[in-house]
């Protein structure tokens, strides 16, 4: 049986949500738009849906955008909104350590003329509250910060960075890319007190092409995606009834025994460590110690993390070197670079992300597959 | 209205040359041209006048892709898309205007105008009219019949109408260069060494041009390299027997040998010591298949382990003799190269290549023979060249 450890770069579909989707596709099969009584029952459905998106992640139903993952939502929110409101500062304030989808959407807009500005890690992954500070003391359009690092698990301090805001630039609105946080820690979308945050399913057990992007209240955005004027014109394009559904069960499972999977995923993590101490494996944990349990970045020096990653593979150990998304570009890798790990170091680096689906017995597995690798691999 | 049949004209150039051999050259490149046709259906083929003629036996909807596979046969100078018509009443001027005004009419279709004109050969010496007769006649036709789209130009014609008087009539317009070169399996065999990387592959393809069959050899170090490095290498062999024919990829299992020498020798020698191991085991496989040389892509100077001390190094290890076609080029053309014969955005796929693992800072780019030798006391090599001999995976492309 393969071991799955790379549940950061998705997450299988839940059984219950596989099975559910396969009927919604057999029932919901016409256009919401349509007029007829197929259509009207197609267009509830996905109502019915919406509510129960708004109920997890703490929204106003019509507070949600569906859209087709993470990387469309992030796009909508970062160029929608400088778009929508052109008459803000043309700065946007983002960090080094967010996801392609973010660094590559900036890196477009401060090619047709924006300001950036993208503030360095702390060696714990997180943005330094003060340099953020600083950065707020010229008013900016936009704030883009990832939640939940993708690579090193580390959680940024939203709490911190809405209070900074709310007192330096209360008319500076805030984005979350926040595909990493749900399933991994409790959140809600209100009390949060951000403008707009983005979600991806296939991080939860939903299938792939399914996301969102909450937009509070009151916050205008331009559309990127021009058509039939479906989601109130912000998205355009047929919406799809069985994703819906989809991502609303999966949402659900993935939140109902949150706190009761987190300590189980912390456990699994510690095993780990404690195996790879106990065998005497040399290894450094990347990861800060506020990360959240299910992303663990370590390295195991004298080892590139991708020979690691090849040799775990062949034993049907899956992990990853860094994103998914990029780690079939060879460069170094910015996070870890931005938190000021040597690049000899980050080079020998795996990211092992776990689920509460892993067991006791995978994780003894592992550690023994990546002692065994270590002890062939790496020069005496 | 007389019908015309579209055929193939392809060219054969040194291997005219040939005195007593040549009728060998030719039955090798028929043979080629046969096998490399087999995808596209039915063809008969033969050799006339120092011409071979590519018969479709069917109707072929679209014959670029055929012109491309023929043109990339070694011995094939060049190759034309040509109407072939006229048996019985070649003679008759009448059936040559019809259908060469017919064959303008094709090519005026796209609308627009072109200067053009005709240049004939007449081998068919009973024919009426001489060449440049037919070159005047059959020009001053199609120039009446199109009087709005076409000119004439002898010196920088658009359009060049080429006809020739044989057994039978021909007209066409477009000339197609080949790759040339000598039919592959008339210059013996030879193991490529194929790294992955963009040199190789072009090296490969030379000796392949001068008529030599290729097997290649790749080293496989996973878990240092990956499985996608392998998938790589196996398409780029792929890509090359569209110009060398059938070849066999021997996949050899390099990490023990990789990890008992990282190991074992100095950093700096270290990649004097793989190529050495991996010239033995090449030579190997080549004594086991009948292979009378190697074949690398190194290029003098172009890293440590490309100095010619280096290269003689790893050149005495090898009994048969070592071919480096790109010896005395520079990168830059032999990129041009691996671009022309499409080899190339394949080998810049960022995989690891097992010469790139265990790469030193600085490592040693003149070592002597010594040197080279002494970092391999204590080491039982023929153990380890029979060890990596057992353990190879064949691939047939």
């Amino acid at each position: 049986m393969p071991i799955y450890l790379d549940y950061s770069a998705s997450h299988p579909v839940y059984p219950q949500v596989r099975d559910d989707y396969l009927a919604l596709l057999d029932r919901y099969y016409a256009n919401s738009a349509s007029v007829h009584p197929l259509g009207r029952e197609a267009s509830q459905f996905i109502d019915q849906s919406r509510r129960r998106i708004a109920q997890v992640l703490g929204c106003q139903d019509d507070e949600i955008i569906l859209t087709s993952g993470g990387s469309e939502s992030i796009n909508l929110a970062i160029k929608g909104y400088v778009e929508a409101n052109p008459r803000l500062n043309k700065r946007i304030i983002t960090s080094l350590g967010e996801h392609a989808a973010t660094t590559e959407t900036v890196s477009w807009l401060k090619k047709q003329g924006y300001d950036l500005v993208s503030l360095s890690l702390q060696s714990d992954g997180c943005v330094d509250p003060d340099a953020f500070a600083e950065a707020l003391r010229q008013p900016a359009a936009l704030i883009s910060l990832i939640h939940v690092n993708n690579e090193t698990g580390a959680v940024n301090p939203i709490e911190e960075i809405v209070g900074l805001r709310n007192r330096l630039q209360p008319r500076t609105a805030i984005h979350i890319d926040g595909v990493q946080t749900i399933g991994r820690m409790p959140f809600c979308f209100k009390s949060a007190g951000i403008d707009m945050m983005s979600g991806s399913g296939h991080k939860i057990g939903a299938p792939k092409g399914i996301g969102w992007l909450l937009i509070r209240r009151g916050i205008h955005l331009a559309a990127q995606i021009h058509g039939g004027g479906q989601q109130r014109g912000l998205r355009s394009g047929t919406e799809n009834p069985p994703l819906a559904g989809a991502l609303a069960h999966a949402l659900r499972l993935a939140t109902e025994k949150l706190s009761e999977q987190c300590v189980q995923v912390a456990e699994l993590r510690s095993q780990l460590l404690s195996h790879l101490t106990a065998r005497k494996v040399d290894h450094q944990v990347l990861s800060p110690p506020n990360a959240v349990p299910h992303i663990l970045m370590v390295a195991f020096p004298g080892l590139r993390g991708e020979t690691l990653l090849h040799a775990l593979s062949a034993k049907g150990i899956y992990v990853s070197t860094g994103a998914a998304c990029s780690s079939k570009r060879r460069k170094d890798n910015p996070v870890l670079q931005a938190m000021g790990i040597p690049a000899e170091l980050a080079g020998c680096a795996v990211r092992i992300s776990l689920s509460a689906q892993n067991t006791s017995e995978e994780i003894s597995e592992t550690a023994l597959a990546i002692d065994e690798s270590c002890r062939r691999l790496i020069q005496t | 209205m007389f019908d015309h049949q579209e055929i193939i004209l392809a060219r054969i150039g040194e291997i005219a040359l040939k005195g007593l051999n040549r009728g060998q050259f030719e039955r090798r490149l028929i043979g080629n041209i046969k096998r490399r046709l087999q995808a596209f259906g039915r063809f008969a083929i033969e050799q006339r006048q120092s011409r071979i003629w590519i018969v479709p036996s069917g109707e072929i909807a679209d014959f670029e892709p055929i012109l491309a596979a023929v043109t990339s046969v070694f011995g094939i100078v060049s190759a034309s898309p040509v109407w072939c018509f006229g048996a019985g009443q070649r003679d008759d001027f009448q059936v040559l205007k019809t259908k060469a005004v017919e064959f303008i009419e094709q090519h005026l279709k796209d609308g627009g105008s072109f200067s053009f004109k005709v240049e004939s050969r007449r081998s068919h010496k009973q024919y009426p009219l001489t060449s440049p007769e037919i070159n005047v006649l059959l020009g001053a036709h199609l120039l009446q019949t199109f009087p709005d789209q076409l000119r004439v130009d002898v010196h920088q014609p658009d359009f060049v109408l080429y006809v020739e008087v044989r057994e039978q009539l021909y007209i066409y317009n477009r000339i197609i260069q080949g790759h040339k070169g000598l039919p592959v399996g008339t210059g013996g065999k030879g193991v490529l060494l194929l790294s992955g990387g963009i040199d190789s592959p072009v090296a490969g393809y030379m000796m392949a041009s001068r008529g030599m069959e290729l097997e290649a050899v790749y080293f496989h170090a996973f878990p240092f390299t990956s499985d996608q490095a392998k998938e790589k290498v196996i398409e780029l062999a792929k890509q090359l027997t569209a110009y060398a024919g059938r070849l066999r990829l021997h996949i050899v299992n390099f990490t023990d040998i990789q990890l008992t020498l990282r190991d074992h020798c100095p950093m700096d020698m270290l990649t004097i010591a793989m190529r050495r191991m991996m010239m033995r085991i090449a030579a190997r496989i080549a004594e086991e298949n009948g292979c009378l040389a190697l074949i690398t892509g190194e290029s003098l100077g172009q890293v440590a382990s490309q100095t010619l001390e280096a290269l003689c190094t790893t050149d005495v290890v090898s009994p048969i003799p070592v071919f480096r076609p790109l010896i005395g080029l520079d990168k830059d053309d032999i990129t041009q190269m691996a671009r022309r014969i499409g080899t190339y955005e394949t080998s810049i796929l960022p995989y690891e290549d097992c010469c790139t693992v265990f790469v030193a800072k600085h490592p040693k780019t003149k070592p002597s023979l010594a040197d080279a030798e002494a970092v391999e006391n204590g080491l039982d090599i023929d153990a380890l060249v029979a060890s990596a001999l057992v353990d190879i995976e064949e691939v047939h492309l």
